[in-house]
């Protein structure tokens, strides 16, 4: 009965990222006039030393990474540990958090790029009347960052709080009443019983978000294009810009590859790491 | 007396100490949806009118606009039809696979699923281009389901073999006992066992595949065409038509965000049983 599937992933997967990686070791280009060349390893020499446009995207993908993945990881476990308490409305609550994940992207992200505006925009509003000095959010290269953080902030804690919750609803209960006859308090429980317990899921989480922090696109794509001036594209736009815009496939194959092996690595060192514990 | 009295008002504080940060982390969570529904309802002046307008006439002028646009309801018709036939392309593919998986613990091709997840899309995006160009499957409804293929089939084949583990095997031994087949035994023993996991696979697949910009982006011209495309298309003029913009984005979260909420239950049980891998 796996024969189907099995298929299909061949077709599906194995076919595209091989010719991917030969691809990655030719100048094609999408114009299709120019002769397909085997140029070797060319590609990934000429992006290590001396693109800087790379180095750029390179930095902005690890600060955003950073910030995202630490940010929301942090709210996300305080809302779970916040929402552990029974109250009347509790799965309502939760279905409702849950709207902004499951929420297209492309019309969250246009939503928040029109409250995003430096004039008109609802946030500048919202700062003004409580006497907050406006920002320029998205169209300045010093706020881009953060906003766009703050956009996947508002789009993923949900989802890590719900993944938490759900954690917390499969843990023992014998260690925390062992706990309350030893009179620990609510600070001492989650840090000595909650967060091992729940170790390896909030490891799980951090895979699968930095898988999608990493491979981000629609949002990034919708709310600044990689603008102002570069500040914030990360990795994945500018493969996509090189490819499907400057129609340089193989380089930008080339740079998938990169994009490719380091989420793998990423991903791996997660992994095993959490099996030590 | 006294004392009963203090208790009251301190149970009383305790709910108002955790109602109103809820309350506050509901808005903040809330808001932009709720801010692009009320925009989708204001005519184009009301919505770029500052300060920002909470209280007016609705208007279901934006709707009727696009709805009534011939050449802009097939923008939606294609999201609902690519969504639809891949997922159910890969629900007929994967169910038998994953429950094939999960009984005889082939670990292997469980975790060649899961890295399937990790490849971003766009590793598939340029092998693919190359081929759809030659193949004439550009701008083709075939051609765009076939590439969401590679969001659903390992995402449902990832949910599915965990709803597929706590199906006790003693259910199908005595069916096989009783003379049906194995695949008989799959489909009128174990696939009803398994009913809220299907729905929840079949959910998320069509939100995964609904919500999805980057295939049509690069695959699609106009004819077949989707909505995150039509949305993202609005921000490439310089005079923005909020007005459609947001009745569209409206438009593309409504149905998914009615069918989590009917099918809350089966969807967070499906999330959990997912990450128990």
């Amino acid at each position: 009965m796996c024969l189907p599937i099995v298929t299909i992933l061949i077709i599906l997967i194995a076919f595209p990222i091989s010719q991917l990686f030969f691809m990655s070791l030719t100048n094609w280009s999408l114009g299709g006039q120019k002769k397909l060349d085997f140029v070797g390893l060319n590609n990934f020499f000429q992006i290590i030393t001396q693109d800087s446009r790379f180095r750029n995207s390179a930095i902005v993908t690890a600060q955003y990474t950073f910030l995202a993945l630490f940010s929301q990881m942090g709210a996300g476990i305080l809302l779970a540990q916040f929402l552990r308490r029974k109250f009347r409305g509790k799965k309502l609550v939760l279905a409702l958090l849950f709207l902004p994940w499951i929420a297209t992207p492309v019309a969250t992200a246009s939503t928040w790029r029109d409250m995003f505006s430096p004039t008109l925009g609802t946030l500048n509003f919202f700062l003004r009347s409580l006497n907050l000095s406006p920002l320029q959010w998205i169209s300045s290269s010093k706020t881009v960052i953060p906003s766009l953080v703050l956009f996947d902030f508002w789009r993923s804690v949900p989802f890590v709080t719900v993944i938490i919750t759900a954690g917390y609803s499969m843990l023992p209960t014998a260690p925390y009443e062992a706990a309350e006859m030893d009179g620990a308090n609510t600070l001492q429980k989650f840090i000595y019983i909650s967060l091992p317990l729940l170790r390896p899921i909030i490891v799980l989480t951090v895979v699968l978000r930095l898988i999608d922090i990493l491979r981000v696109f629609s949002p990034i794509y919708v709310l600044t294009g990689g603008g102002p001036a570069f500040a914030s594209e990360v990795l994945y736009i500018y493969i996509y810009e090189q490819g499907f815009y400057n129609a340089k496939m193989g380089y930008a194959s080339a740079l998938a590859v990169i994009l490719f092996s380091f989420i793998l690595v990423g991903t791996v060192f997660l992994v095993k790491g959490k099996g030590k514990g | 007396m006294k004392n009963n009295v203090n208790r009251k008002r301190n149970a009383y504080l305790r709910e108002i100490i955790f109602f109103v940060p809820l309350g506050f982390v509901l808005a903040f969570f809330l808001f932009p949806i709720f801010w692009m529904i009320l925009n989708s309802l204001k005519s184009d002046v009301l919505i770029t009118s500052y300060p920002p307008i909470f209280w007016f006439f609705p208007t279901l002028k934006n709707y009727i606009n696009l709805l009534f646009d011939p050449q802009y309801i097939k923008y939606p018709l294609n999201s609902l039809v690519i969504a639809v036939g891949a997922t159910g392309i890969a629900l007929l593919v994967s169910a038998p696979a994953s429950y094939v998986m999960a009984r005889y613990k082939m670990s292997k091709l469980a975790t060649a699923i899961l890295t399937a997840r990790m490849i971003p899309i766009v590793c598939y995006l340029i092998p693919w281009y190359i081929l759809f160009s030659s193949l004439g499957l550009i701008d083709t409804h075939l051609g765009l389901i076939w590439s969401h293929l590679i969001i659903t089939v390992p995402l449902t084949a990832w949910l599915l073999v965990g709803f597929f583990e706590e199906v006790p095997s003693e259910l199908e031994e005595a069916g096989l006992i009783d003379g049906c087949t194995q695949f008989r035994a799959f489909r009128k023993i174990v696939l009803p066992c398994t009913l809220p996991g299907l729905v929840c696979a079949t959910i998320i697949s069509f939100t995964f595949s609904w919500n999805n910009l980057q295939f049509a982006l690069v695959l699609t011209r106009s004819i077949s065409r989707t909505l995150p495309v039509t949305i993202l298309n609005y921000w490439g003029f310089m005079d923005v038509e909020l007005g459609g913009m947001y009745a569209s984005s409206t438009l593309m979260v409504i149905p998914i965000a009615i069918l989590a909420l009917i099918t809350q239950k089966s969807l967070l049980t499906g999330l959990v049983g997912g990450l128990k891998e």
